[in-house]
């Protein structure tokens, strides 16, 4: 990974001028103006205070699951699992939120919180150490962990957890007291936004200048050099799996108590993954982070509303977005079209 | 970044603009907007009949109309439903149901918009709610299905008392169709057995087909289907096996025609484009609860064009007595959104 | 009777994994982890439907299936072999984009939105005659069994061979396995694993096909349903050795099957159909753990 600054903003223009070339075309073909569709894209996403506050609110739940996937790819751990962590996290506070005594007010937030973080952590502690100490692939093992998540937290919110009299697969609601504040009423942006700038600052501190976010990125470049000089493999491993877990936990607690209010089908539409897509397109960096998850937000949120002003359908999003996943993660300053640059290979 | 006063002016605008429109009997020309449940367009029955009645609706009135899908619905509902009202759209049509909670609060800030939520009820003088009766047409097609399945003597009847019923997602809003199917059922034959199965998806046909065909080998000869995209499969199943499958939501008779025995037809397109009509004419029925049960035909079973002269007319007539029965307020139907679940389901 | 039945919708349940998963381990064996099955097999569905019902030849249409995946196969395999691309996400990403692009055309050029239905479609015939079906407990089985599911088979017991005894095999395992002694040998091991992944996009687009065209006859943007996933955890769990995933395939294609009548015995249908992932994650378990200990000794 090349650090100058050139490489990296190309890193993050490229997808984007790629994605728009392809969806421009795509455009043409069905006889419009691709000028007048991502301008109107991009009102959509900032136009004004409650456009932005709309992107910001859709952004929120890929800052956690984005660092809580790049604690891992940082440390050359392919976890994928941070979509399971997400749901079980989500609805361990929201299951607390609704259970526990209204009156307890203001000590429920870190309660649920904290519960989350727990759950989360031990959801993706169990694929760690068997990487750690059995070597089973982390990739398979959390992407059938994220598979049994949903059908753990679908089966709990369609038996014991339904709300009584409704249509749908829904918890109760959380009590009110237990709402994360909205920061820019009446928009639906909500203190979880904080809390994840929070958590990228605090990754981006974890990586610098903590004795363990180096020894992450250590074992990330060389493990056998990190071995050498008596860092712990496995322990480490075991670590950022456990850290993610935390993250993504609280992701999904935010989620719950800040934007949902209560845990149903659909809490998470793929927020994990496109996450990856966002630390992938940062490259783990915490800026990077950030950036790209206000990119996906603002695709995402805008993506649904330009519906209402145009006849441009959803599917014309999933082309840009798919575009931009793909070339978020080539690497223009490597492209190596002789065979002397050797294979690719996972991670 | 709007202030209080600006929100306020902006407000007060838009009322005296609304009533200065009202009092010159100008029709409400804002356009409508419609979003899209889970699933998205293209599953076969509920968001795609809501569109029928949808597009229909516009067209007969020319207001303009949106419909708006997404793959988050649940989480940015409550941003597109604001969107939209502050996009000067007068009508705002959720099918999506986890929207009723934030629309009761939305029609609260936006009193000059008309809001509209599917298969629950909210509070609001702008708000009008529309509650099907699935579960009352269920019963019928299982009281159908209960006299049919043991008639040897129809091409594709085996002798056994079974029939089975495959569902979308094991939720609340599914069961109350399937409770209503198994009550209709045992009202003929309360030894009948009705197999009950999900698909989790909405949109698996292949995986329908395989249900379908599973429950087949098992005895049902008829099965109905309760699962939208997926219940394509099923009915393809059925055409294939030579069995019989019963349509939901839209009248899928013509899917395979001398194969579904029926289609229990909920009329949502109806409903919506009575609305878009009502909206245009500035006749919106804000704060009622629209029943579309038996009696006001919002649920019946099809026609049976292609299966009406292999069946029994005395099966027929026996299931129109039920639903006399039903409308008279006679017989209870189990409502599983409203009731929970009876003992005989789980 | 239900004996027969289970076999025969075993069988039909297991091909498209079985055809996806084949592709997916000879990918994997060169290096690449190949998370975009999906994508192709959807786009073969697609493409299976249409020419099958424009040629009215169900063999054209498979093959056009196949080649057409093949190419997006190879196009994606580029963005990771030549830039470098992230695998993992490169093939989510394709996943959703391909999606995204068959929701289009669906709707811009066919006017229809989720289920496209073309007239005359013409399905996967029965190769073996009917009296076939006559023969006791596997007859059903048998006379149901169309060109596709047999060649996948064929191909599961070929490729063994091909893999330990061929060049091409060598060329790549070695290029999965050992990239610095490909290179050093001067194998063009980029190209090898280009190869691979459209031969993986191959085999996904019959398997598409399949899905399309075994019974159904028509094209659904929900046709593969995560089947993708479902071909991956199988060659996992058959460590990317040909035979042992064909077993992991028919063992999910069984337990597919158990699960759809287990529940109407009244078990949780969502606990019954995550058992697939559960299955592979408990295999993956013992099969390392296994090998930890015998290489402790």
């Amino acid at each position: 990974m090349s650090s100058s600054i050139a490489s990296r903003s190309i890193g993050i223009l490229l997808p984007l001028v790629v994605s728009l070339i392809v969806s421009g075309v795509v455009l043409l073909v069905i006889g419009k103006n691709p000028l007048d569709v991502f301008s109107l894209i991009a009102t959509e996403s900032f136009g004004n205070a409650r456009r932005i506050a709309a992107t910001l609110s859709a952004a929120t739940p890929l800052l956690f699951t984005a660092v809580a996937t790049a604690v891992c790819f940082r440390s050359g751990v392919f976890n994928v699992g941070v979509e399971g962590a997400f749901l079980v996290g989500g609805l361990a506070a929201v299951f607390l939120g609704f259970t526990l005594p209204a009156a307890w007010g203001f000590a429920l937030f870190p309660i649920c919180f904290f519960a989350a973080a727990l759950i989360g952590a031990i959801w993706l502690y169990v694929p760690g150490i068997l990487l750690a100490k059995f070597e089973v692939d982390e990739v398979v093992s959390t992407l059938m962990l994220n598979f049994i998540a949903v059908a753990i937290t679908g089966y709990l919110v369609n038996g014991p957890l339904l709300s009584p009299l409704s249509g749908n697969n829904v918890t109760p609601l959380i009590h009110e007291v237990a709402y994360l504040p909205r920061l820019m009423p009446p928009s639906t942006l909500h203190a979880g936004f904080l809390i994840g700038l929070v958590c990228v600052a605090a990754y981006g501190f974890w990586c610098r200048y903590t004795p363990a976010g180096f020894e992450g990125g250590l074992i990330g470049l060389n493990q056998r050099f990190s071995r050498a000089v008596g860092i712990s493999v496995p322990r480490t491993i075991v670590g950022v799996m456990i850290l993610s877990g935390v993250i993504a936990g609280i992701g999904g607690a935010a989620h719950g108590m800040g934007q949902m209010h209560r845990f149903s089908d659909g809490f998470s539409p793929g927020y994990g993954f496109t996450g990856m897509a966002v630390a992938l397109l940062g490259r783990n960096h915490p800026i990077g982070i950030v950036l790209g998850a206000i990119l996906f937000g603002a695709l995402a949120s805008a993506g649904t509303t330009i519906q209402l002003f145009s006849n441009i359908p959803l599917d014309l999003v999933n082309i840009i977005q798919g575009t931009v996943m793909i070339f978020a993660v080539v690497e223009l300053g490597r492209i190596s079209l002789r065979r002397k640059k050797g294979t690719a290979n996972a991670g | 970044m709007m202030t209080n006063m600006t929100r306020r002016i902006l407000q007060v605008t838009t009322a005296c603009t609304s009533l200065m429109a009202g009092s010159a009997l100008w029709a409400d020309e804002r356009p409508a907007a419609m979003i899209i449940a889970q699933g998205g367009l293209g599953d076969g029955s509920w968001n795609d009949t809501a569109n029928a009645g949808f597009q229909s609706g516009l067209e007969k009135t020319g207001v303009e109309g949106r419909t708006i899908e997404s793959a988050d619905v649940a989480a940015q509902g409550e941003e597109i439903m604001r969107r939209a009202a502050d996009g000067g759209f007068g009508l705002v049509i959720s099918l999506e149901w986890i929207h009723g909670e934030p629309m009761e609060m939305l029609a609260k800030d936006y009193p000059d918009t008309n809001w509209v939520i599917m298969n629950q009820t909210r509070t609001g003088d702008n708000i009008a709610s529309v509650v099907f009766g699935e579960h009352e047409g269920s019963f019928l097609a299982g009281a159908l299905a209960a006299q049919v399945t043991t008639d040897t003597s129809i091409e594709g009847i085996n002798a056994d008392a079974t029939i089975g019923v495959i569902g979308g997602f094991k939720a609340p809003g599914i069961d109350k169709f399937i409770v209503g199917y198994i009550q209709g059922a045992k009202a003929v034959n309360p030894d009948i057995e009705v197999k009950v199965a999900y698909a989790d998806s909405f949109g698996d046909p292949a995986k329908g087909l395989q249900m379908a065909n599973a429950m087949f080998d098992e005895g049902a000869d008829i099965v109905y289907q309760v699962a939208g995209g997926t219940g394509i499969g099923i009915i393809e199943a059925a055409k294939a096996r030579g069995h019989y499958a019963i349509g939901v939501d839209s009248d899928q008779d013509g899917m395979a025609p001398g194969n579904v025995l029926t289609s229990m037809v909920k009329r949502v397109d109806v409903a919506v484009d009575e609305i878009v009509t009502g909206y245009a004419a500035d006749n919106f029925p804000g704060g009622e609860v629209i029943q579309f049960g038996l009696a006001e035909n919002g649920v019946a079973l099809s026609e049976m064009t292609h299966t009406k002269d292999k069946v029994p007319a005395a099966y027929i007539e026996r299931v129109t007595a039920y639903k006399a029965q039903i409308i008279a307020g006679e017989l209870d139907v189990w409502d599983v959104s409203s009731q929970g679940y009876p003992d005989f389901f789980k | 009777m239900q004996v027969e039945q289970i076999l025969v919708s075993t069988l039909i349940l297991t091909t498209p994994i079985l055809l996806a998963a084949i592709g997916g381990l000879v990918n994997r064996q060169a290096g690449i982890v190949n998370i975009g099955l999906e994508a192709k097999m959807l786009s073969g569905a697609f493409v299976a439907v249409i020419v099958s019902s424009a040629t009215q030849s169900w063999f054209i249409a498979c093959l056009a299936a196949a080649l057409s995946s093949a190419v997006i196969g190879w196009m994606f395999s580029l963005t990771i072999t030549r830039a470098h691309a992230n695998m993992i996400v490169a093939g989510l990403g394709l996943n959703i984009l391909v999606a995204g692009v068959l929701g289009f055309i669906l709707s811009w050029v066919y006017k229809t939105s989720g289920t496209l239905r073309q007239p005359d479609v013409v399905l996967l015939p029965d190769v073996l005659p009917e009296f076939f079906e006559k023969i006791p407990v596997i007859g059903p089985a048998l006379s149901s069994l169309d060109p596709l599911t047999i060649f996948a088979w064929i191909t599961v017991f070929c490729l063994p061979f091909v893999l330990t005894n061929t060049r091409i095999g060598l060329w790549i395992r070695a290029t999965g396995n050992a990239p610095h002694v490909t290179r050093a040998v001067g194998l063009r091991s980029l190209a090898i694993q280009d190869a691979s992944t459209a031969f993986a996009g191959f085999f996904a687009g019959l398997a598409g096909a399949h899905l399309a065209l075994a019974s159904l006859g028509l094209f659904n943007e929900g046709l593969t349903a995560g089947r993708g996933f479902i071909a991956l955890a199988a060659f996992y769990f058959g460590r990317d050795r040909p035979i042992q995933t064909a077993m992991a395939c028919l063992l999910f294609g069984f337990l597919d099957n158990t699960q759809i009548r287990l529940q109407t015995a009244g078990f949780p249908p969502k606990l019954i159909g995550m058992t697939p992932y559960l299955m592979v994650l408990l295999a993956l378990i013992f099969t390392s753990v296994r090998a930890q200990r015998k290489a402790r000794l």
